[in-house]
């Protein structure tokens, strides 16, 4: 066989792996990085992206209304306070009301 | 039906993911001994190709040996060229249809290129997990 012949197939040969070997890595990240694309872009993951956010939402309104039934207790509790309180007042002036009456 | 489905999908993930070091090896040693013993006695002595065939051989074991994962990915690609080149040198000699065993470079340059593709997923692998 002729020696260009050799020459001729040995470049082309390593030119076009050189060029075959680029393509096809570049090729493959792109299809690789479509692919991971198309799974978060999918129905399924959206969906599940969408009850993650609605449980968070829950999870922050439970905790708020949690955090505002300990304040009403409080109160509750200052205001039976003050009722007891201006209850026995109420006794005490009523008594002293009738004293002063028969006098 | 639903068997034989399950095998191909079987062969298919096989042939995709698994391990390819043992073919990487039988590339390379037919690449360095194999196809420079066979062409010189089929086409005849071409020493520039040979060498270049058998560097490719040569380069595909140093590679497997050193566990470098990129330029393994590189010298299958350089072995699928270099099988392909074979496959021409056979089809320029005009002997390609003389006898079929001849369209085995051709088989070897397809598993050539299962080897680059199965790399180059286990390279993108890596990427990710890193």
């Amino acid at each position: 066989m002729d020696s260009w012949i050799q020459i001729l197939v040995t470049v082309v040969t390593v030119a076009g792996s050189g060029a075959a070997f680029q393509f096809y890595t570049n090729r493959m990240k792109l299809k690789a990085e479509l692919d991971k694309d198309i799974v978060q872009n999918s129905d399924g993951v959206q969906y599940r992206d969408d009850l993650k956010n609605r449980v968070r939402n829950l999870e922050s309104l439970l905790a708020q209304s949690a955090d505002e039934k300990d304040e009403l207790r409080t109160k509750i509790l200052q205001l039976t306070e003050e009722v007891s309180t201006l209850r026995v007042k109420v006794e005490y002036l009523e008594k002293e009301n009738q004293l002063l009456k028969m006098r | 039906m639903t068997k034989l489905t399950s095998l191909l999908k079987k062969i298919r993930e096989i042939y995709l993911y698994s391990d390819s070091q043992p073919t990487e090896i039988t590339l390379g040693v037919c690449l360095s001994v194999l196809a420079p013993v066979v062409t010189t006695i089929e086409i005849g002595f071409m020493p520039i190709f040979l060498l270049f065939i058998m560097f490719t051989g040569v380069f595909q074991l140093y590679c497997v040996g050193n566990e470098d994962l990129k330029c393994r990915m590189r010298a299958a690609t350089l072995s699928m060229s270099a099988y392909l080149a074979v496959f021409l040198m056979y089809v320029i000699k005009g002997t390609i249809f003389v006898s079929p065993t001849h369209w085995g470079w051709f088989v070897l340059a397809f598993s050539s290129w299962g080897v680059f593709k199965r790399l180059n997923t286990e390279f993108l692998h890596r990427q990710k997990r890193s």
